[in-house]
């Protein structure tokens, strides 16, 4: 079930805020937990089943590694809750790549499984293994509940696209939360402008880059509209579902943490993956760049920690190459900016740190959104005048004077200046009275405005599903 | 607690809880009157249904189309996006000085093509040796117009011609372009207003050379108001158009045959009007094979004319200059099927296709 649904804003919703707010605290979990299997099932009837063998994966493994604690037994069960959880994604998700490619390098004819890939499994399987690993490492209690800790992995908020919760972050929470006026007017709040920015922002730039790739008319100038507008929709279509995650955790009691933090501002690649999906950095981080050693190592021996997190990461969004390349591309940033380029930009003025670190995201996203390599090779090639195109053309001209006003209040909504103009206002006595009576009305005009895009039927799949 | 969250959650909660309860209680709807189609109804809920995921996505085409107030939010949705993001078209609409037009943009040639290849096999297998003479003649859509006045991009018509006149090779073809503008078109309506047309009729009937046998006399009737097909697309409040349909002593004469259903009726169907799609009151709409019997007739020729719906208009207009017109729409007849119905022999025929169709033209059979 999507968000920015019918079916979720008006019968999901209402349903599970009466059931929850009205059961005692000590039912609350089982009804969050219910209502997020339902959540799931309603989009993939088949694959609850799959979250469920998950649930109980980490579950059991827990027991288990908690049972064993101090022996080399436990670090047996930890390795095989991430020789499982692996296993189950790989699976499920990896199959056909491996057997494409196996087929194309011995040019055998292994036929493909087809298996269509559960929504959500990579999210959850990585809090599955944020899980048992913090077990193991004493980072988090052992949960003895089924029930809070399938509420955990199930939580419907951020079941399906993040942000990705490590149970050490929503450990108390599951038993103990406290609800209140102010966190549910903050949540519906933070809710509603995430929905804003996903259904009126992100699914008219996504219109922009559709209506590019059905052109007949490209030009360079074009394909640099498409890259800029498909960079804007991704920020605002994933950091829109973040926000609405984090906005219904609060309404619920839970905190998130947050995900993104204004990522096209940064001064350098690092930077921004500093402010970027900070939930995934964060896992490979902390379970996969520190464990073989961080950057505490030998020049040689970082360089391949660093591409193997950066592999790893691509991979993570997608079995294809184009995925591999794009997690690759930006180790290479990393790397050049580690040894040469962050001394060079401390010495130049900022906006050309600035306009290096846009210039390699937006090509990015570029490799990211291709079909395959070959159309990310055209599509870059298409933006640096290789193709037979002409610089401008009818139709750049048409959809740039249409989308325009949309492109500048994206490019102004992806920095800070807003929230800073309403937060220096606030400060002010007279203006925060303004704000207050203002964010109400706004709410409601946004979802007027939000329910028209649903009910007109316009485009509106979340991109970050097929992860 | 901060008096701003409880108005927000009082608001949120109102919000949600009202559209629950109209989402709930509201009669669904059979059909919407403005977007002229059927609305999905609940699905029933079958296991198989549920576990293909069926069920859900038929449940969501339900929420989605049963949703109260469903005309009033996509009114806001088109104000939204042409008033306040300032898109210049939406639903790929375009609105200017209350005309409505689809904006056309991507030149489809697999599908010029498939037109082709059907009115070739039409040619090869009926007209080639049949003695009469073949014509073809392209109506331009009303963005042809629209976009030249008011600067919105449109499909590529140069390379469409092109591609027809090297495909009918054999045929002779008739320029319309030149004898249309912007205002000859409906507002609200994809189609040309039957007494704007006279020039058209004019150019084709002097290339059939039946020009002499129009007495170009009619009386203008009006039938108000209309809601063309782009009212309701558009979901904006604009004036309505009006329909003018020309008449005279011939023209109210003659009889039109439908051989689908054996009966006969006359040129213009006024009940019609009432109907969802009041621009069928010329010929009764969309109808596989007709045919015009002109008993003023002056002369026994006869004529074939394969068209889309602007034929349903300017038919008509020709009728005084034959015996009898067929008139064939293969959207709804298989091409093969003809020799059964109609005999070529001696006759003129004449191919009379919008572009809209030309670059939609699957539905050719």
């Amino acid at each position: 079930m999507l968000f920015s649904s019918i079916p979720f804003l008006y019968y999901f919703l209402p349903i599970v805020l009466v059931l929850y707010f009205l059961v005692p605290f000590r039912f609350k979990n089982l009804v969050l937990l219910v209502s997020s299997l339902f959540f799931y099932f309603y989009g993939e009837p088949i694959y609850v089943l799959l979250m469920l063998v998950s649930c109980l994966s980490a579950y059991v493994h827990g027991l288990l590694i908690d049972k064993f604690r101090g022996t080399k037994w436990a670090k047996v069960w930890m390795a095989s809750s991430v020789v499982t959880s692996v296993l189950l994604l790989g699976f499920f998700k990896y199959s056909d790549f491996f057997i494409a490619n196996i087929n194309a390098l011995f040019r055998s004819d292994l036929a493909l499984l087809g298996i269509a890939l559960p929504i959500g499994i990579s999210f959850y399987t990585f809090q599955t293994l944020s899980y048992t690993i913090d077990v193991y490492r004493g980072d988090a209690k052992v949960q003895k509940s089924f029930i809070r800790l399938a509420t955990y992995v199930a939580l419907f908020p951020q079941l399906i696209a993040g942000p990705i919760v490590r149970y050490t972050t929503v450990e108390e929470d599951l038993t103990e939360r406290k609800h209140s006026i102010d966190k549910f007017g903050e949540g519906v709040t933070r809710f509603t402008l995430g929905l804003g920015k996903k259904v009126l922002i992100a699914n008219v730039l996504y219109e922009f880059c559709e209506t590019f790739r059905a052109s007949d008319d490209k030009s360079v100038v074009f394909y640099w509209l498409y890259a800029i507008a498909f960079s804007l929709h991704i920020y605002f279509d994933f950091s829109g579902y973040s926000d609405m995650a984090i906005g219904l955790g609060k309404v619920f009691g839970f905190r998130f943490l947050e995900n993104f933090d204004y990522p096209y501002i940064s001064k350098s690649v690092a930077e921004f993956w500093r402010r970027w999906h900070m939930s995934l950095g964060t896992w490979f981080r902390d379970y996969v760049y520190i464990p073989l050693g961080g950057n505490r190592v030998p020049k040689g021996r970082w360089l391949f920690n660093t591409l193997v997190v950066w592999l790893l990461t691509g991979f993570w969004h997608g079995a294809a190459w184009n995925f591999i390349v794009w997690g690759l591309y930006f180790a290479v940033f990393l790397v050049l900016e580690k040894f040469f380029l962050k001394k060079f930009f401390e010495k130049i003025p900022r906006v050309f740190s600035h306009i290096y670190v846009l210039l390699a995201v937006v090509i990015s996203f570029v490799i990211f959104n291709a079909a395959d390599m070959t159309q990310a090779i055209s599509d870059i090639g298409g933006m640096f005048g290789v193709l037979e195109i002409p610089l401008w053309s009818k139709e750049t001209a048409y959809y740039l004077s249409s989308y325009g006003l949309l492109f500048a209040l994206s490019i102004f909504g992806a920095t800070p200046l807003l929230k800073n103009a309403v937060l220096k206002l606030k400060e002010k006595k007279g203006a925060c009275v303004v704000v207050d009576v203002l964010e109400p009305i706004v709410i409601v005009a946004l979802l007027l405005v939000i329910t028209a895009c649903l009910v007109n039927g316009s485009f509106n799949p979340f991109l970050y599903f097929r992860f | 607690m901060k008096i701003k969250n409880l108005v927000v959650t009082v608001v949120f909660s109102l919000f949600i809880t009202v559209f629950f309860f109209l989402c709930i209680l509201h009669e669904p709807l059979a059909v919407s009157e403005s977007e002229r189609r059927p609305l999905a109804q609940m699905p029933e809920i079958t296991f198989d249904g549920v576990i293909s995921g069926d069920t859900i996505s038929d449940f969501e085409d339900y929420t989605v189309d049963q949703f109260p107030m469903r005309d009033s939010f996509r009114k806001l949705y088109t104000w939204y996006r042409f008033n306040i993001m300032q898109l210049k078209d939406t639903n790929d609409l375009a609105i200017e000085d209350g005309y409505i037009a689809k904006v056309e943009t991507g030149l489809s040639e697999h599908s010029v093509e498939h037109a082709i290849g059907k009115f070739q096999f039409i040619y090869e297998n009926y007209l080639k040796d049949n003695g009469g003479k073949t014509y073809f003649a392209v109506v331009p859509d009303k963005n042809y117009f629209f976009s030249e006045e008011y600067g919105y991009i449109s499909m590529d018509y140069d390379r469409m011609m092109e591609m027809l006149r090297a495909g009918l090779s054999e045929v002779e073809f008739i320029e319309l372009f030149d004898t249309l503008k912007l205002s000859d078109y409906y507002k609200t309506d994809t189609h040309w207003s039957q007494d704007k047309i006279g020039a058209v009729a004019d150019r084709i009937a002097e290339a059939l050379g039946c020009a002499d046998r129009l007495s170009g006399e009619y009386t203008v009737s009006e039938l108000y108001p209309f809601y063309g097909v782009y009212y309701g697309q558009a979901a904006l409040d604009l004036p309505a158009d009006t329909i003018r349909y020309l008449t005279n002593e011939t023209l109210n004469a003659c009889t039109v045959f439908d051989y689908e259903t054996g009966k006969t009726s006359s040129i213009y169907d006024l009940a019609k009007f009432d109907s969802k799609e009041p621009y069928d009151i010329f010929l009764s709409g969309t109808k596989a094979l007709l045919r015009i019997d002109n008993p003023n007739a002056t002369t026994d020729k006869e004529l074939v004319v394969f068209r889309d719906s602007f034929g349903s208009s300017l038919t008509p207009l020709l009728a005084e200059g034959y015996s009898s017109i067929y008139i064939v729409d293969i959207r709804y007849v298989m091409s093969s099927m003809l020799g059964n119905f109609i005999d070529f022999a001696g006759k003129d025929t004449l191919f009379l296709y919008s572009t809209l169709v030309l670059n939609d033209s699957l539905s050719l059979k």
